[in-house]
């Protein structure tokens, strides 16, 4: 019976008075999509304009014409790229900054679809004791505020922690034998918390998922214009999850609904359960760009997708995007 | 030309990822006045506790309410219908709150006598001669301790609650030999609930042992008995001191929500009697949910039941039933605390003359 709140006078007293009317303009209302401004102000080659098919045409492949001027200029970089052989032994320390992009739907208790903006802090340590293997830890936290899509209020604060553990082996160099290919397993860690700060009894709303999975990686070391870079990518999609919801009809777990026990690591694993693809499905992969300072550290730049979806007990989706600016430290 | 054309497939694919959950996290309602309908019936359908205990036919009240819901109508109309919609619930914790209106059934204490007047208990009882402590407003009246607390909502501290019982708990004797309190009179009436801590904390300080009180069941499915088992809930003794002096709780349909789960507290121990009028009820814990126009309301989750297996929905009777006379009201005279006194008065005589 703890921190709950029962009254009549609350509500009456709540001062969230209805949304849509304070704020008239939703972020992206009805037909008026990112993707659809952006294309209707493309022209279109004559040989491809009345086309059905054309790639080119409103609503078609329309975006891929104006992506060209980014397509040669990535081109040049390209070519005047080198394979190279990076350094291929290192531990380092890596830290960075950025931002996040997070959207969720949550049946438990919205049927909206909430986005926001947060901040993310990374930090871990990456590994190679040789050229034949990939070790890395890696912890995420991420702190935002979102709102419901149609509405410009920041009803949600949002926590995210994500921790990663992944170990991959070097299976077999591909591409002329400049790209490297890595694959292993990974245990992946993510809590979140949304704050629904409008919300008495069920304001707090907590999910963990910690899931088995395999990974892999494809690395890319290159030299341009002198300078050493590294770009890589890496994924990961979990095959068996420990996930732990709040039960059906609070936000409170299922294992900890009762005041009287007091055996926490017991109840923590009761409110969860062990699940699969057949409700649970979450992916993740990361872009990123490395380049080597003289001394050997480096600056990483990397983009990170990330999609979980799990039906139990009522649907939560989740996705982020997230771009993060750091450095890594060898030691 | 192959190494472009990987590139260009990986940029591709970058840009392809980077906005791909669009196509499967979206609102699962448009913001149309159908949508917005079918999201509250269904929501309430799944969630709130009290259908079957309350005998509505949930169904049938879509029926009746779904075809006066078009797209277009009025956005007042469109409340409307879901108030009336609501108001079946008669529930005092289910509200719809849009910007220009905040729907609900206050029926659990518009149907019913007052049985309070704070003017009566301020000018008459209270006086000039009264102390304010935290929340509490509170002095002797006739050497038994008089404490009234308007809301749970209004917080207040383990030291004020150890304060207030240690000082009407004085059933010693002075220099003189006198005795100073003979009881405690507690008035929740009129108190519309807020905070169970706050419940917690002041009734922990009349509890002679550690008791079961209550019960509570959570929804645990969509169907509408798929409740969980019954979860026992306790009262601890709490604080430096326990009040086992007599205690009368005062009453009336007003008393709703927190308010409501203290009497019923308040009703297990041996020392306590709770007189007056029976509470409005509110027994299941209120959540909050919104729709997708942006209004939001919330309905009751839970279920909670006393330890004979009562539900508490519809309000926890006295143990003595009294109402405010008009003979009384016109007198300014508030019968059910007249009556409070001379129970307390008719028990400390009982005590000290078997004592002698």
């Amino acid at each position: 019976m703890n921190n709950r709140s029962l009254s009549i006078k609350s509500f009456t007293e709540y001062s969230g008075i209805d949304r849509r009317e304070k704020s008239p303009l939703p972020l992206f209302s009805k037909g008026e999509g990112i993707d659809e401004h952006f294309f209707s102000r493309t022209k279109t080659l004559d040989i491809f304009k009345n086309g059905r098919n054309s790639p080119f045409r409103k609503g078609g492949w329309g975006g891929v014409k104006n992506l060209v001027p980014y397509c040669l200029l990535i081109a040049f970089l390209i070519l005047s790229i080198n394979p190279t052989q990076a350094q291929e032994k290192f531990r380092s320390f890596n830290i960075g900054f950025g931002y996040t992009l997070p959207k969720f739907f949550d049946r438990s208790f919205s049927s909206l679809r909430y986005q926001g903006h947060a901040a993310s802090v990374v930090g871990g340590f990456h590994f190679r004791k040789d050229s034949s293997t990939l070790e890395h830890i890696d912890l995420r936290f991420d702190y935002g505020q979102m709102s419901a899509f149609a509405f410009e209020f920041a009803d949600v604060n949002s926590f995210r922690i994500e921790g990663n553990y992944s170990y991959k082996k070097r299976i077999r160099d591909i591409w002329q034998n400049r790209l490297q290919w890595f694959v292993g397993g990974s245990i992946n860690t993510l809590y979140t918390l949304w704050d629904f700060s409008n919300f008495s009894n069920n304001s707090f709303n907590t999910s963990l998922y910690i899931s088995l999975s395999p990974a892999t990686s494809l690395v890319y070391p290159f030299k341009l214009w002198n300078r050493q870079f590294r770009a890589s990518y890496s994924a990961y999609l979990p095959l068996l999850t420990f996930a732990v919801r709040p039960s059906y009809g609070t936000t409170r777990l299922p294992g900890f609904l009762d005041d009287e026990r007091d055996e926490p690591l017991a109840q923590f694993f009761e409110s969860g359960s062990i699940t699969s693809f057949n409700k649970f499905f979450r992916y993740s992969n990361t872009w990123s760009l490395e380049y080597f300072l003289s001394n050997r550290n480096r600056l990483r730049l990397s983009y990170e997708w990330n999609y979980v979806r799990y039906s139990e007990p009522r649907l939560v989706q989740a996705a982020s995007h997230n771009i993060v600016f750091g450095t890594m430290f060898n030691f | 030309m192959k190494l472009v054309n990987g590139f260009l497939i990986v940029l591709v694919s970058l840009l392809a990822f980077a906005s791909c959950e669009e196509a499967f996290i979206r609102d699962e309602y448009n913001d149309n006045a159908v949508d917005v309908f079918n999201s509250m019936w269904t929501t309430v359908d799944e969630n709130y506790s009290f259908f079957d205990f309350k005998g509505i036919d949930w169904d049938a009240v879509y029926e009746a309410n779904r075809p006066r819901v078009q797209d277009g109508m009025r956005r007042d109309s469109l409340f409307n219908v879901l108030a009336d919609m609501l108001f079946v619930l008669r529930d005092g914790h289910v509200n719809l709150q849009a910007g220009f209106d905040l729907s609900r059934n206050w029926d659990w204490y518009l149907d019913f006598p007052q049985n309070f007047d704070f003017t009566t208990i301020e000018r008459n009882y209270l006086a000039d001669d009264y102390d304010i402590t935290g929340p509490f407003l509170h002095r002797a009246i006739d050497s038994v301790g008089y404490i009234y607390y308007e809301s749970f909502e209004d917080d207040f501290s383990e030291s004020i609650a150890d304060y207030l019982v240690t000082l009407y708990a004085s059933r010693v004797t002075g220099d003189d030999d006198t005795l100073i309190f003979k009881g405690l009179i507690i008035d929740v009436r009129d108190n519309g609930g807020g905070s169970l801590d706050n419940v917690n904390t002041l009734a922990s300080r009349f509890a002679d042992e550690r008791r079961h009180i209550q019960n509570w069941q959570y929804k645990d499915g969509p169907g509408h008995n798929d409740f969980t088992d019954p979860v026992k809930k306790y009262i601890e003794p709490g604080g430096a001191f326990q009040y086992n002096g007599p205690v009368v709780v005062l009453a009336n349909r007003s008393c709703y929500s927190a308010t409501n789960f203290f009497v019923q507290i308040m009703k297990n121990f041996p020392n306590v009697v709770v007189m007056g009028d029976s509470t409005g009820g509110g027994g299941g814990l209120p959540i909050n949910r919104e729709l997708p126009n942006g209004w939001t309301y919330r309905f009751s989750s839970t279920v909670t039941t006393t330890v004979a297996g009562e539900n508490i929905e519809d309000g926890v009777a006295p143990d003595v039933r009294v109402d405010i006379t008009d003979e009384d009201r016109e007198a300014g005279r508030d019968t059910i605390l007249e009556e409070a006194l001379k129970l307390i008065g008719q028990v400390f005589d009982e005590q000290v003359n078997g004592g002698a």
